[in-house]
């Protein structure tokens, strides 16, 4: 940090011509002395502006500076607009203690950046906020704007507790839950990714050496993030790749030097997740994102994001709005096995197992064909306003159909262990004796939900039927999967569970997903892109 | 359940009984009535379209004086008495509250299984099938679905997977369920409370008793909304007053919110 500002060269020569000081002053001590030749010397010192905001110092006749230093920075005095002392100690605490006028320190010691809020990310150095806010600023779903629409009460009012609406945003604005970005921003980023067309992926190169990677998840969390997690160890392991699935009660310390933490808005924010929030630790990880960024999920996990080495993201149009902002990213889905078997021994009395007919309760399960299947429509989702209308409009016409609703409206997530652990396996089991896998999205947002649509339903032979969905490389629409707004998509169903071309062109679809999910060249490139990306941006011997 | 010489028993207004042996797979449908002869023609039909063939219906009218619901249901039941094995309108000489007048078909009831319903709710045909499937397979002595709130509100309800400790706290389960007669029995009938949450209680009896209902999730109740009639600090004083009186009747179950 020394050095940040030159102004402490030449000090000597100017100070005595700037005030008129000369010699030592009465009363004042050396080390004053010294503060005061320093701060004079660098120009900074506002002397009118002090004396306009102090009338005392004004009417007292003495000298500002000298006041200023004698008097006014211990009782909270401000020497030129903005200069936030107490933020500057602040900020230094934990590596030296000053022992002179903070600003005099500044001048001396410190840069521009010393004077950055970290509100609630104190455990965070200056330079680790600086790259995370020059990312969030360069987001293209970031607008300072948009986040003092959001937050009236981060607009500057002119007073030293001003922050740049960037750094309020993000030591203030994620952690503490605030909404950061405009759902309408949001949009339009997502459209605009949307219209991209895909890069292929490149060709298998002989994988690069890479050491052992730790893969982790938050135990306490969501069960399907575990799935994801153990589902890309899995990817990786087929590339002959050595990795390790962990979870948040690993030694911090005797982890992997290569690590990809999945869901960062659950591993960092439970239990002993905390713990592993720190600097060291992001600026080496790759951080995997799941979520859809209009959800406070999302942005809950953005000041670890922006932290970290780079960013692989589930869904591609969120990898390049990461890429805009400068932070290595890239898009990921892992590939998929096909399951013959959910459920674990223990999951035969869960109480959404005996509820099944019983001929879907066969736990070992043959690949079906769509007419072979015993349940109709299977739906698994947590309750949101759009979905609630949608169920709510159609329940009359669901209800005539055989099938397995599961909309929870349960706060917690998922536990990946505990008494719900059972579920992310039972939405597999469930799909895999389904004809239709219905798609509704949280929002308006149609994110391709690729846990639902690909890794339950399409691996499970189950018909997808989704809301339009952004594009995915893979998969399409009318092809692996079928799309229709929801006013029509009961019609759809319909047609493809009563009507006779309805049923064929199911059986179609479900022979193009199966083909996709099994197809292993495309399986090949995409580990190795992961590979690749990794190697390109892993730093060895950081940890 | 202890005789009360005291309380008026039912009586039997209208009945019908087919004369051939009674159905293996007979579920009883009790509808309970209070004033609500407008919702009842749309409740009874509802039953009626039943996809479930074997139906011993049982109303009861809790001596409704507002209207004419006991007429309209013994008009009903005559004119669908051959869609059931056995269909009974009962009345109540006076005004019992709804623990009484469902304990009351209950005790008329001839099926295994027992749906009980408002006559302002209406269930979707697969409804009865559903439920009885799933008792019947999954081993459980109740079995309910998800409902669609229907009236003045429109939304999916909050049932879940039965857990008795999320219950305990909160009752995210409505009592138009299959419920098996035994275990009625068992936790001896709802209780009437004055206060209301006879069908909270009633659920907390079965954690009590160590019965375990099913979940079906699939919407196929519906449950009328009506208006909002209390304002929210009325409903929030009765919430701690109800509260407190079931933590007295099942202080074994953890303390709620």
């Amino acid at each position: 940090m020394d050095g940040c500002l030159d102004q402490a060269s030449g000090l000597f020569e100017t100070a005595a011509g700037v005030f008129g000081l000369t010699g030592a002053l009465p009363g004042i001590s050396n080390a004053e002395d010294d503060d005061i030749l320093v701060i004079a010397g660098s120009g900074l010192f506002d002397e009118a502006w002090y004396i306009a905001q102090n009338p005392d110092v004004a009417r007292s006749g003495i000298n500002p500076l000298i006041h200023y230093v004698q008097h006014g920075a211990a009782e909270g005095r401000v020497p030129f607009p903005g200069f936030n002392a107490a933020r500057y100690v602040e900020n230094l605490q934990g590596n030296e203690r000053i022992r002179r006028n903070p600003l005099a320190h500044y001048i001396l010691h410190g840069c521009a950046d010393d004077l950055l809020a970290k509100g609630l990310l104190g455990q965070f150095s200056i330079p680790a906020i600086r790259l995370a806010m020059n990312r969030l600023a360069a987001l293209p779903i970031f607008k300072a704007e948009d986040y003092l629409v959001l937050n009236e009460d981060a607009r500057a009012t002119g007073g030293i507790a001003d922050v740049e609406p960037v750094n309020h945003a993000l030591v203030q604005g994620f952690p503490e839950g605030r909404s950061v970005f405009m759902k309408t921003t949001v949009a339009r980023a997502l459209g605009a990714a949307a219209a991209k067309p895909f890069a292929p992926l490149p060709d298998v190169r002989a994988a690069p050496a890479l050491p052992e990677i730790g893969v982790f998840y938050n135990a306490a969390g969501n069960a399907f993030i575990r799935e994801i997690a153990e589902d890309i160890a899995a990817s990786l392991a087929a590339a002959g790749q050595k990795v390790r699935v962990l979870t948040e009660e690993s030694e911090i310390e005797g982890r992997p030097d290569l690590n990809i933490f999945v869901a960062p808005h659950e591993f960092f924010h439970i239990g002993r997740g905390r713990d592993w929030a720190r600097e060291e630790i992001l600026r080496d990880g790759f951080l995997y994102t799941t979520e859809q960024p209009q959800t406070l999920w999302f942005e809950r996990a953005m000041p670890f994001v922006l932290m970290a080495r780079a960013v692989i993201d589930i869904a591609p149009q969120v990898a390049d709005i990461f890429g805009a902002c400068g932070m290595p990213a890239a898009f990921f889905n892992p590939n998929v096995r096909p399951v013959t078997r959910w459920l674990e021994p223990g999951d035969l009395t869960h109480p959404l197992v005996r509820v099944l007919p019983k001929a879907a309760r066969r736990v070992e399960i043959k690949p079906a064909k769509f007419a072979d299947r015993h349940i109709e429509i299977a739906f698994f989702g947590t309750e949101s306003e759009h979905r609630e209308k949608f169920f709510a409009k159609n329940a009359r016409q669901l209800a005539a159909y055989e099938a397995f609703l599961y909309y929870r409206k349960v706060e917690s997530p998922l536990l990946a262990k505990g008494s719900h652990a059972a579920l992310s396996r039972l939405a597999g089991h469930v799909a895999a004796h389904s004809k239709l896998m219905l798609n509704i999205h949280r929002d308006s947002n149609g994110f391709f939900e690729w846990h639902r649509i690909a890794k339950l339903g399409m691996v499970s032979g189950a018909v997808v039927v989704s809301e339009p969905c952004l594009p995915h490389p893979v998969f399409k629409p009318g092809v692996h999967y079928l799309e229709e707004s929801g006013r029509h998509i009961l019609n759809l169903m319909q047609w493809l569970l009563h009507d006779e071309d309805g049923q064929r062109h199911a059986q179609k679809i479900q022979n193009n997903a199966n083909k996709a999910v099994r197809d292993a060249d495309y399986a090949a490139r995409n580990v190795n892109a992961l590979l690749w990306f990794l190697a390109d941006h892993w730093r060895p011997g950081a940890s | 359940m202890m005789p009360k010489p005291w309380v008026p028993r039912a009586e039997i207004a209208f009945e019908v009984v087919k004369k051939t042996r009674k159905p293996a797979d007979l579920v009883s449908v009790c509808v309970t009535v209070f004033n609500y002869e407008r919702f009842l023609e749309d409740c009874l039909g509802s039953i009626a379209a039943q996809t479930h063939a074997d139906l011993d219906l049982v109303i009861v009218d809790d001596h409704s004086t507002a209207d004419d619901s006991l007429a309209a249901a013994v008009a009903w039941a005559k004119k669908h008495a051959r869609r059931f094995y056995r269909v009974s309108v009962l009345t109540h000489a006076r005004n019992q509250g709804p623990a009484a007048a469902r304990n009351s078909a209950f005790e008329h009831a001839i099926g295994e299984n027992v749906f009980i319903i408002d006559a302002d709710n209406e269930i979707y045909p697969r409804c009865i099938a559903r439920l009885y499937q799933a008792m019947r397979d999954g081993g459980f002595d109740a079995a309910y679905t998800q409902l669609e709130y229907f009236g003045d509100e429109k939304k999916i309800g909050s049932a879940d997977i039965w857990d008795p400790v999320v219950i305990a706290e909160e009752n995210y389960v409505d009592v138009m369920a299959l419920i098996k007669k035994s275990g009625w029995a068992q936790v001896e009938g709802f209780s009437h409370i004055e206060e209301g949450w006879e069908d909270y209680d009633f659920w907390l009896k079965f954690i009590d008793a160590g019965l375990t209902p099913g979940y079906v999730p699939e919407i196929l109740s519906r449950y009328r909304v009506h208006g909002t009639s209390r304002t929210r600090t009325d409903a929030h004083a009765a919430h701690e007053q109800l509260r407190a009186i079931m933590a007295y009747r099942h202080p074994r179950l953890p303390a709620g919110t």
